[in-house]
């Protein structure tokens, strides 16, 4: 008798628990908030570009908006197995990403620079195969950086690595000819190694958006939202506001 | 289904890395380890050996890697490559562990072992060659076989520094995929892979040293 008590008592606790975790009316976002300034904890709170984004919609989807920070590695997990409604974390949206889960459209198309110490090296260098022969180039791993270089110079032998800081060290101790990082940390970055020099490529094709379960039925409520943000402006202000 | 044998395959290619890694810095350890070993047997350069072993053991050895990857190159007059780098980070924390297991082993010999060699008058070289490292050896082998499953699962770590082995390239597609637990597995059954394999020849070989008591 005790046995089935402790059980149902058990079972109830959980139920309990899910029943009060999710709210009817909510939206959990989830985050991996170690990339400023699109997300970062800054005082015990997740801030930056893409949480903005997300508390934006939030508010025009009639919904609380609830954030998880959760490691960049296991996003994508826990959007399938439903812990989370949506990541949004500057996810780069690629045609074999798109086969897991569902994207929306994009809302941030990155810069990407060239940080390299020497000083004779232009753009055009970059097309040139047999200056990169030897050469390596650092970029991180699964980043918007990778997959443009893969597709637009796929001469360039690269090293992937996990920290951009990493890049630099690599690139100070001459294992690196150069590393692809996006705008606003290398412009960080060449503020405090003076030796090295910020040569701007261009905006990448494929931008940030926001991944969600497969077949979830908030994809084109988002897209909408996302489509009017754009004609008012709003993503524009947030880029001043965070990124400029 | 197909994306699974795709994923096996790709993860696959650093089965080499890590297993040339792994060869290079097993051989240098021992080689550095024993030299170490007998080197304190002798009561010779005890203290800068001491040193050298707690400072090994005693820091991570993700520090070690980026120490020789990013520092020491530059005062260099060349730069080893990352292979080169990590095998030897890898080598000199191993030798530190090695160091001490042979120590072991050595104390465990009687030491009647030692004045029978000296009241025969039998050479040094074939002292040890003859004598005492069989001996040793047969002490430590389930040591070595302990120490060289670690040492394949520590070879993971040059991961971090961009070497193309079985974990980074799970990280790729994990990357490229967004795909995280069956990449990880097959990842895992690789690392399981080989372990068995180190299992099954120290098997081999230890049944060589087995004395029935």
């Amino acid at each position: 008798m005790n046995v089935i008590s402790f059980f149902s008592c058990l079972v109830l606790f959980f139920f309990g628990c899910s029943k009060s975790l999710v709210i009817e009316e909510s939206i959990v976002f989830g985050t991996s908030a170690d990339y400023p300034p699109f997300e970062y904890v800054e005082k015990g709170e997740i801030v930056g570009f893409d949480i903005d984004l997300a508390k934006e919609i939030g508010l025009r989807l009639k919904k609380k908006v609830i954030f998880k920070n959760i490691p960049f590695a296991g996003l994508l997990g826990a959007v399938h197995s439903g812990v989370i409604d949506a990541a949004i974390s500057t996810l780069t949206l690629t045609e074999e990403r798109q086969l897991s889960s569902d994207f929306t459209k994009t809302y941030y198309l990155e810069g990407l620079s060239l940080l390299t110490y020497e000083n004779n090296i232009k753009k055009e260098d970059l097309s040139d195969s047999s200056l990169w022969k030897d050469h390596k180039v650092g970029v991180l791993l699964g980043s918007s950086m990778e997959i443009w270089m893969k597709k637009n110079f796929p001469h360039i032998q690269l090293q992937l690595f996990d920290m951009a800081t990493q890049i630099i060290e690599a690139i100070n101790s001459g294992h690196l000819k150069g590393g692809i990082l996006d705008m606003t940390q290398s412009s960080i970055f060449c503020k405090k190694n003076k030796n090295l020099k910020n040569i701007f490529l261009g905006k990448t094709e494929e931008g940030y958006a926001i991944a969600l379960p497969k077949k979830s039925k908030l994809k084109e409520e988002i897209n909408k939202i996302l489509e009017d943000l754009e004609k008012e402006k709003f993503l524009e202000k947030l880029s001043k506001k965070w990124i400029e | 289904m197909e994306s699974i044998i795709e994923t096996a395959f790709f993860i696959g290619k650093g089965v080499w890395l890590t297993l040339s890694l792994f060869v290079m810095s097993f051989i240098l350890s021992w080689f550095l380890g024993s030299i170490m070993a007998i080197s304190l047997h002798y009561k010779k350069m005890i203290k800068p050996i001491k040193i050298f072993i707690s400072i090994f053991r005693g820091t991570p050895l993700i520090l070690q890697l980026s120490f020789f990857y990013f520092v020491i190159p530059r005062f260099l007059f060349f730069r080893p490559s990352l292979f080169w780098a990590s095998s030897f980070a890898l080598a000199l924390n191993g030798s530190a562990y090695v160091t001490e297991i042979l120590r072991s082993g050595l104390e465990s010999l009687p030491i009647g072992q030692f004045e029978a060699i000296k009241s025969l008058y039998i050479p040094r070289f074939y002292a040890w060659k003859d004598l005492i490292l069989p001996q040793v050896i047969r002490n430590v082998f389930p040591s070595i076989t302990n120490y060289s499953v670690a040492l394949i699962k520590e070879t993971s770590l040059i991961s971090i520094l961009g070497g193309m082995d079985i974990t980074r390239l799970f990280q790729v597609i994990s990357a490229r995929d967004f795909t995280y637990f069956v990449p990880l597995c097959i990842a895992g059954s690789y690392y399981y892979i080989l372990v068995i394999l180190i299992e099954f020849f120290s098997d081999k070989i230890g049944k060589k040293f087995y004395v029935e008591h």
